[in-house]
Parts: C-alpha cells; structure tokens; sequence
C-alpha cells in the first residue's frame, strides 16, 4: 500500500474559489463531510490523494430552499438539515425519510447529499429518491458554468458518474409539482445499516384510475442506482390491478441484476424486491 | 487454617478442589436487610458517563510512546523473511519488533517467539510491532515494514479440520478437544420412546466488541512494572506478565480501574499486552498500545462456530427418555470452548443422556469465552428440539418444559442451592400472554426457552475494610469492575453489615497495589464470590470497632451489647457518632480483613425463563421482536437496578446472536468477512425489544451457596435470548430453522423449505 507523503488540501470559502481551484488541479479529491472518504482512507482502501478540496466551508453549496416551481438542496446540506427542512418535508417528503436512514446521527450530521451522489454506491440511501422525483442534479465548473444533468443519466456504470473532473455539484433541483414518491428501505437492522434493497417508486394516475406515468428506482440491486424500466412499462396506460402489478413484478428481474454480497445473496434480494414492489403497488393509494 | 474439599463450578466446567479455610470466615446468613435490595444508582455512574472516568487508553505518561501491531493477512503462512530496516529509520519510531529481530532480547526472545512467530495461523495474527512517537508514525512505519510469507493450506471448517489430512493448524494435530459423556444407555430408551425428534445446527462466530477495546500501557517504575490494562483479572495479569518477564510478583503492578466491558474477551494476558511490555523493555520508554475496532473484531477472541446434532426422544406422557446432543466446534488457533453440549446434560431431567463435543483448531483467530460460552449456543439446539418435540406431543411448550423439570441437578445429583424454575415460566407465561399463543404460521410468534447457568463463585477471594478517623469506611479489594456495577453492589454490602449511609463507605478496587486477590471477574461469579469477602470485612471491621468501642464509652469492653445504627455506635442510651470515634483513635487504624469462605455442597445455579414476542415479515424475511420477558432466579438481588442492566445488556446481545451477528470467515480466503463494525452488526437501540424482566424471590436469599445469599448474574440472561427467539420465529411461519444467525435471507429459504 503506497500512501502520498504529503497531502495538499486546499480550503474554498466561496463558490468561486471552489472552482478555481478544481480547475487548477482538476481530478482533485473532493471533500465534504467525509463520512466515505475519511472511513476509506482510514481502512486503506483508498490511497491518500495528492490533493484535495475541501468544500465544508463554502456557503453557496449548503443552502435549502424554493426557487420557483422547484425546491433547491445545496449539494453541501448535510442530511440531519435536510430531515429538518420544512422545505424538504412539504416538497420532497421521501428524500428526509431516506435521509433519516442514512448511519447513524454522527454521520446524518456530517454527511451531505452532494457527497452521497458523487460517492455513487448503488446503496445511497437517497439516490433512489432522486431518479423517482426525477431530479436535476445541477454541476458546475468555472469554464462552462452549470450544467443541469438529469438524475437518470448521472450514474453511469459501478462508482462512475456523470461529473468531469474540473466539475463540483452545486444543487439537487426537484421540480414541486411532482407526485410523491414512497421509499422503501430494507437493511441488516433497523438503523444504522446499508440497503440490501432500497425502492422508490412514485405514480401518477388518471381520474380515471390509469397509471399515467410510474417510476420506479432501485437501490443495490444494481451496479448504480437504477429504474425498473420494464416495470414501469407493464403499469404504464393501465389500471393499478392484479394484473398490471402481476406484470410489473414478472419483469422486475429483467431490470435488476443483484450480487451476492458481504450483506445479501442475489436470490434474496430479487425475492424481496419483488415483494415489496407488489406490497407498495397493492396498498397504493392516491 | 483448615482445609476443606469442595466443588467450584467455571463456566459450566465443575471441579473438585482443596480449599484452605480462614477461621471466624463464616457468618450467618444475611436474612432481613434495610439496604441491600433496594434500588440504588451506581456510585460511579457520573464519571462513567461525562468521560471523567479515565480507562486504559486515557492514560497519558511523560515520554510515552503508541505501539500498533502489524498482523497476517494470510490464514496459514510461514514468515519466510521480516525486513524492518525502513521502518526503523522512520523518524520517531523507537523499537520494531519481529521473528527476525527477536533474539536481540536476549534471555526474553522465547516469549517474543510465542507470540511473533515464524507461522502465522489466521488473519490478524500477530508478525510485527512497532513503538513509536505517535500512532501516526506507528500506523506509518508498519507501512514499511516488508514481510514475505510462504502462503500454506488452511481450514477453517471444525469438521473438515478434524479429517485425516487436514491442513495442521498447531503441532499435535487439529483436535483440541474430544469429550463423551453418558448416563443411562441412550441406545435401549430410542427403542422404546414414543416420539424422536432429531434436529442439527450450524451457529456463527460471534465477537463480543465491549465498547471499550482491549488496551494497555506500560511503564517501569524503577524496576517495578506497572501495567493499566482492561483485563477482567487483574491478579491474573500480573502472575502471567511476571511469568513471561521473569519479574518477582511483587515487582509487577496491573491497574483495572475503569474497563469498558470485557464479556470474556479480556480474561488474562492477552498477546498485545506482552508485546507492549517487550516494547517498553526495548525502548526504555512507557509504551501505550490500544487495538483497534478491525483488530478487536479478527484477534481478541470471539464465540466459536459450531456445528451440532441433537436427538431428543419423550414417552408418550411427554416425560424425557433420552436426548443425545453431538457437537463440532471451531476454536481457531489455540483457542478455547464452553461446554456445548452442558445444557443438554443440566437442563432437565432426562436418565439416559449422551454428549459429545469434538473441538477442533482452525485457522481462525483463537475463540475465547464469551457470556455464557457454550451454553449458549447449546440451549439453541436443545430448545428447538424441545419445541419440536412438545408440537410432535400435542404439548404446551411450556407444559413439557415443566413436566421435565429436574428435582436435583441431573448430572451431579447435588441439591440445588435454590431452584423455582417453575415460578419463573409461570410469571413469564402470565407477563407475555402465553395462553393466548395462536397456531403456528401466523406471522406474529410466541416462543419461549430456559437457561441453566452455574454462578456459585469460588474462594480465594479478600478484601479489607477500614475505620478512618472521620468515621467513613475504606474498603479495598483486589477485584474489578467490568461495566457490570460491581463497586456499587460491594459498597451496599459493606454499608448494609455497618448500619452506615452508603455515601460513608468507598469502594477501591481496579488496582493490584490497593487491594488483596480477587479472581477474575467471570463466570457471573463476581457478586457471589466478593460479596460475602467484604461483608466478612465489613463484619470484622465492626467486631473491632465495637470492642474499642465499648471501652472508649466505658462499658462492655467485649463489646457484646455495643452495637452500631446509622453511623452511631450504641451502648445502652450511650451514643456515639462514628466520626467522633475516629477523632478519638486518631490514627490508630481498625482494620477488618475478609475472604470468601468455601462452597457448600449445593449446587449453585440460576436459571429463568424468557419469552419473546415476534412479528415476521413473509416478503422480506425480517423478524421484529416486539418483547422480550425475562424472568430469572438469582437469589438475593443486591441491586435490582444493576441486575436489571444485566438482563436487558444479555438480551439485547442474546437478540443480536439470534438475528444479526456474523462474524464468519470467508471460506476461499479465510478472511474475515466482518471485521469492523460497519459489517458485523450488533443490534442498535431501533432493534431492542421492550424487555421486561422479574426475579423470582429477590428479596430472600438463596440457601447453601454464600452467606450474602446472592447468586451471579451476568451470563444467564443471554442464553435463552436466541433460542427464545428461534421458536417464536418457528412459531410465527411455522419453519424450522437450522442456522443462526437467522437472517431474513435464511428465513425465506426456511418458508420456501416448508411449503
């Protein structure tokens, strides 16, 4: 195990350094709360970067709040001040809940939802949240100013993401007007423990009771965080009955491709991840 | 002195043993008590819980340097070659020490051997240690240290480790242990019984993680030593460091003060400990080396795996004919196993009854005790098949339980110092709602087990106690408190004998400069073996203090109609305050010296009741336990507030060996698959049931064991936890599990088996 003798860490007070400095040394280690980093470094699983960023003290990165018809979350707000967000609790209720499951308080205290997103484990607590609400998750650098990305095209393959590497997230944007989504987390224990399955799911229906529009997104079943395309398609157009649930459970396993793991089996999690999909759709209200 | 032949019983292990005996040892038993029983809060609580409380790893000395420990990452390898020269020339490192460099300590090189060896035997096993300035540097220079091992075959399965050509974990061959025990003939009662049920058993390594790890700092002191370790012994510390450094007993210190639970992790010597002394020794410098939450989790021991098959076999009136219980067990490199099969021999009355255990060495970090070792992974199997056995009867679990029960000790034939196991269902039963256990399949399970612990303590055990001129009571001991509230129930005791406020008496203990032998704090023996040693103190104190006594206040100068209430010595319509006693004698010293007396010829045991309430989830596979209600017998409760903690402390860690905890190996590498706690879950406070808990006759003390009439209580609550558990999850979905841990993966295939 090689370790870097030294480590250069540079500290950001605004926005504007954040990106000046990223662009000097792009591909530089980005740190925020450091509930993953500090605990990989300490474990050796990661070596010790020749540089990094540390952005715990930019303001512009923590703010939560309503910006028109979407509610903004500052890629540095931790998860304890997303839980207590009345903002996030009228708007976004199921991202406080996944909040609220993520560690323990020391880490809800520490941990920030831009670090949950850049850390891309396929068992981020709030990452399913994110592709049901069909988020935006803003980027920036300083050449190019922001870019929006969408949710569902951020993760792209096993701890790969979206971002470039001169390139920091700024904000998770989520339109108001969206149906609300159900999270659904299944650890090892009751707190304190990583998803073997974790689902959202949201649903829009016609009066006259047909699914409009469904998403459906996965945690840990997957090399990231994935929808169940197929499902949503057995749903789309039709009513939420036996049949239709029955269909969308069927080509559940077509969208999924679990492992065998340190915390689960593949058998079980595509078992339980059934269940729970025909669980929510069956007591589906609204 | 006299000496008296008698039976010690240690974590379920009995044995004849020749006691010397102290005159005036005996006392009366203690029947009606104004102190002792009622609740009290820890005397030390406050400094326990603001960090005051200065444990091992707190302790800071001039010029003192961090140790940290380089270990195998191979599960079978021979050290072929350690090259430390880069690490030695780090800037602030003091000393390295290896299988290369060992020699250099001279008349103490063999020792070092034992334990940096030129094989390593499981991952984690000790290779290299370091002393250095800071645990930066420490952690830096075990970086450059070069190691080439010679990878060799390894086993890690106790059955496949104990077939002819198996990979030999130490010289002598993988079998540890091979103990069969019978009475009766097992054989002829399975012809004749009515039912047969027949169940096996695969249990999980389980690590005890106290919450504070294993830490010591060394430090001469002249030519003294002076070790703070977390030891639950610290007399035993000492014998082993002066054994291993070829000290005189005397020149060698251990300090226990503080310790965060130890749970039998921390029983002696541990291999870190001698490696901080060589390190001080190498360095000329106090050497500090606390391990950390990985090394806890792969290198201080843990709760052997087992593998066992259990034959119970009833009459048609559902009376016991038979049980046979076979048992493998993975002990790891050298390590140690409790009588896994004992349960089955103690539990209920049974004449005809055959035991095998077959322990083998792995190539696994050595297995300790843990709480309750052995039985507790033993009363899974037994009262799975009891279960079973009762549906296969058309009986009441709890029914067959009672119809069972044994009058005297079924293996020894003793008389019990107290048994009202059949009060402890029946409470138990009325408190969960038994009689309202619908059928099996429901979802939602009730289930219930026994627990069988002997926790009679042993002598030899001392304390002192003193008058100080201000009329408060000093009482010193040898003995420890592990977490489990021993200085305030030795206090309740020693205040309950002196009519004296508890506030007036202080407890010194943790340290072996402060006070005489005591054994290691195990084996749920502490209470009943130092209570009676300092009530014997506390008695001897007041003896002389009454005879002085009566002479200062004139009269009686036997002292026998002086007594002493509520801090007042008492003559007649003469009294005298303590204090003004103390003034009196100045600093002339009234010492009381006590140890523990022998062991009766009673059996000692405690046994209970627990009963759990779950809700299973068919999809997913989770149980919930809603309830826990233990009820146990123990005797005379010193400190219900205390014997409380130890109920809810055992089953919430008896519920996380029932459902969470796993700290197995991975088969290809022989790797540990949990070693930190991020992996190996122990249960959090969102997984604690609601646990109510009752002491059948709390108040009155146990016949024939110790003249406090206390039994012990730190190991019984935990060993029917799991199995309570497992048959109210076999209630729940009508399954019959076969593995602990059950986690819900196990639990779907078991539904998916039964259908």
């Amino acid at each position: 195990m090689i370790h870097a003798s030294t480590t250069a860490i540079t500290r950001p007070r605004s926005l504007d350094e954040a990106l000046a400095a990223l662009e000097k040394s792009p591909g530089a280690v980005l740190l925020a709360g450091g509930t993953d980093l500090m605990v990989a470094w300490n474990a050796g699983e990661r070596h010790l970067p020749e540089r990094v960023v540390d952005l715990w003290s930019v303001p512009e990165l923590a703010t939560i709040g309503v910006a028109g018809d979407a509610l903004h979350v500052g890629a540095l707000a931790t998860h304890s001040r997303i839980v207590g967000s009345p903002e996030v609790r009228a708007h976004a209720p199921a991202l406080a809940e996944a909040s609220r499951t993520v560690g323990a308080a020391q880490i809800q205290n520490r941990g920030t939802i831009g670090g949950n997103i850049a850390n891309a484990s396929p068992a981020g607590d709030t990452l399913p949240v994110l592709l049901a609400m069909d988020a935006t998750i803003v980027v920036a650098s300083r050449a190019r100013g922001e870019r929006p990305v969408p949710a569902d095209a951020f993760w792209t393959a096993y701890r790969r993401t979206a971002l470039a590497p001169e390139e920091l997230i700024v904000r998770v944007e989520i339109a108001r007007d969206r149906p609300q989504v159900l999270f659904r987390k299944v650890g090892t224990r009751r707190a304190q423990a990583i998803a073997k399955v974790s689902m959202a799911l949201s649903l829009r229906r016609s009066a006259g009771g047909a699914v409009e529009d469904a998403r459906i997104a996965w945690g840990s079943v997957a090399p990231t965080p994935v929808r169940a395309r197929r499902a949503e398609d057995a749903l789309r157009g039709k009513p939420l009955d036996a049949a239709s649930i029955g269909a969308a459970c069927a080509a559940l396993p077509q969208d999924i491709s679990p492992i065998d793991d340190i915390r689960s089996t593949r058998e079980y999690r595509l078992h339980v991840a059934m269940a729970i999909l025909r669980r929510a759709l069956s007591g589906w209200v609204g | 002195m006299r000496i008296v032949r008698q039976t010690v019983e240690f974590e379920g292990r009995r044995r004849e043993k020749l006691e010397p005996v102290e005159e005036r040892v005996g006392l009366p038993l203690l029947e009606k008590t104004w102190l002792v029983g009622r609740p009290s809060p820890r005397v030390d609580g406050i400094p326990r819980v603001t960090g005051a409380a200065a444990y091992s790893t707190d302790v800071v000395l001039p010029g003192m340097l961090h140790a940290a420990i380089l270990r195998s990452p191979h599960p079978h390898a021979r050290v072929v070659h350690v090259d430390s020269s880069e690490a030695e020339r780090l800037p602030g490192v003091h000393a390295v020490i290896h299988s290369g460099n060992v020699q250099e300590l001279g008349p103490l090189a063999d020792q070092a051997r034992r334990t940096l060896g030129t094989t390593v035997h499981f991952v984690g096993d000790e290779v290299a240690a370091v002393a250095a300035d800071d645990p930066n540097v420490a952690a830096d220079a075990l970086r450059r240290i070069r190691v080439r091992y010679e990878p060799l075959p390894f086993v890690i399965d106790p059955v496949a480790a104990l077939e002819p050509g198996a990979p030999e974990v130490l010289p002598g061959g993988n079998r540890s242990g091979h103990e069969r025990r019978r009475r009766g003939d097992v054989d002829r009662a399975l012809k004749k019984a009515h039912v047969i049920v027949e169940r096996s058993l695969r249990t999980s390594p389980a690590v005890h993680h106290a919450m504070e790890p294993h830490a010591s700092v060394v430090a001469w002191d002249g030519d003294a030593l002076v070790v703070w370790d977390s030891t639950q012994h610290a007399y035993g510390v000492r014998r082993q460091i002066a054994d291993a450094l070829r000290l005189p007993l005397a020149s060698v210190r251990v300090v226990n003060r503080w310790i965060g639970g130890g749970f039998g992790a921390k029983q002696g010597m541990s291999a870190h400990t001698l490696i901080a002394a060589l390190l001080a020794i190498r360095s000329g410098r106090p050497v500090a080396l606390a391990l950390g939450r990985r090394e806890e989790g792969i290198a201080t021991g843990h709760r052997p795996a087992t593998v066992q098959r259990i034959t119970v076999a009833a009459d048609r009136g559902g009376r016991l004919v038979a049980l046979r219980h076979r048992a493998w067990v993975a002990v790891g490199a050298g390590g140690y196993s409790g009588p896994v099969t004992g349960p089955t021999r103690d539990l209920y009355a049974c004449p005809n009854v055959e035991t095998e255990e077959l322990v083998a060495y792995t190539h696994a970090g050595p297995a300790c005790a843990f709480r309750g070792p052995g039985f507790v992974e033993g009363t899974v199997a037994l009262e799975l098949a009891m279960d079973e056995l009762a549906g296969r009867l058309g009986l009441d679990p709890a029914q067959l339980r009672l119809l069972n029960e044994a009058k005297r000790d079924p293996d020894s034939n003793a008389v019990y110092a107290r048994k009202r196991l059949g009060e402890c269902i029946e409470t138990g039963a009325r408190l969960i709602g038994w009689k309202g256990r619908g059928p099996a399949g429901s979802g939602r399970g009730l289930g219930m087990a026994l627990e069988v612990w002997g926790a009679g303590g042993w002598p030899p055990a001392y304390a002192t106690c003193a008058l100080q001129r201000d009329g408060t009571f000093l009482v010193s001991t040898g003995t420890q408190d592990i977490g489990t509230g021993t200085t305030t129930m030795l206090a309740l005791v020693a205040a309950e004998e002196l009519h004296v406020p508890l506030s007036r008496v202080r407890v010194v203990l943790g340290d072996t400069a402060a006070g005489p032998y005591a054994p290691v704090s195990a084996g749920s023996a502490t209470v009943p073996t130092m209570a009676p040693a300092v009530r014997h103190a506390a008695s001897e104190c007041r003896r002389q203090l009454l005879e002085v006594a009566g002479q200062v206040l004139g009269l009686e100068p036997d002292g026998a109609r002086v007594t002493l209430e509520n801090g007042h010595v008492k003559a007649g319509r003469k009294r005298l305050p303590l204090a003004s006693l103390g003034d009196q004698l100045g600093d002339h010293e009234i010492i009381g010296r006590g140890a523990r007396g022998p062991n009766p010829q009673a059996q000692a045991s405690v046994f209970g009741a627990q009963f759990a309430e779950v809700e299973c989830d068919r999809g997913t596979g989770s149980v919930h336990v809603r309830r826990i209600v233990a009820v146990h017998d123990c005797g005379r409760l010193i400190d219900p507030l205390t014997a409380g903690a130890q109920i809810e402390g055992g089953v919430i860690q008896g519920l996380g060996y029932a459902l969470l905890e796993e700290g197995t190996l991975h088969a290809p590498s022989g790797r540990p698959l949990a070693a930190d706690l991020h992996d190996y879950r122990i249960a959090t406070a969102m997984d604690a049931p609601e646990i109510e808990h009752r002491f059948v006759g709390a108040g009155e003390p146990a016949h024939g064991c110790n003249h406090v009439g206390a039994l012990g209580l730190g190991e019984p609550p935990i060993i029917p936890t799991a199995p309570a558990i497992a048959n109210a999850v076999a209630h729940a979905l009508a399954i019959r599990p076969d593995e602990t841990p059950m986690t819900p993966d196990r639990i779907l295939r078991w539904i998916a088996e039964a259908t």
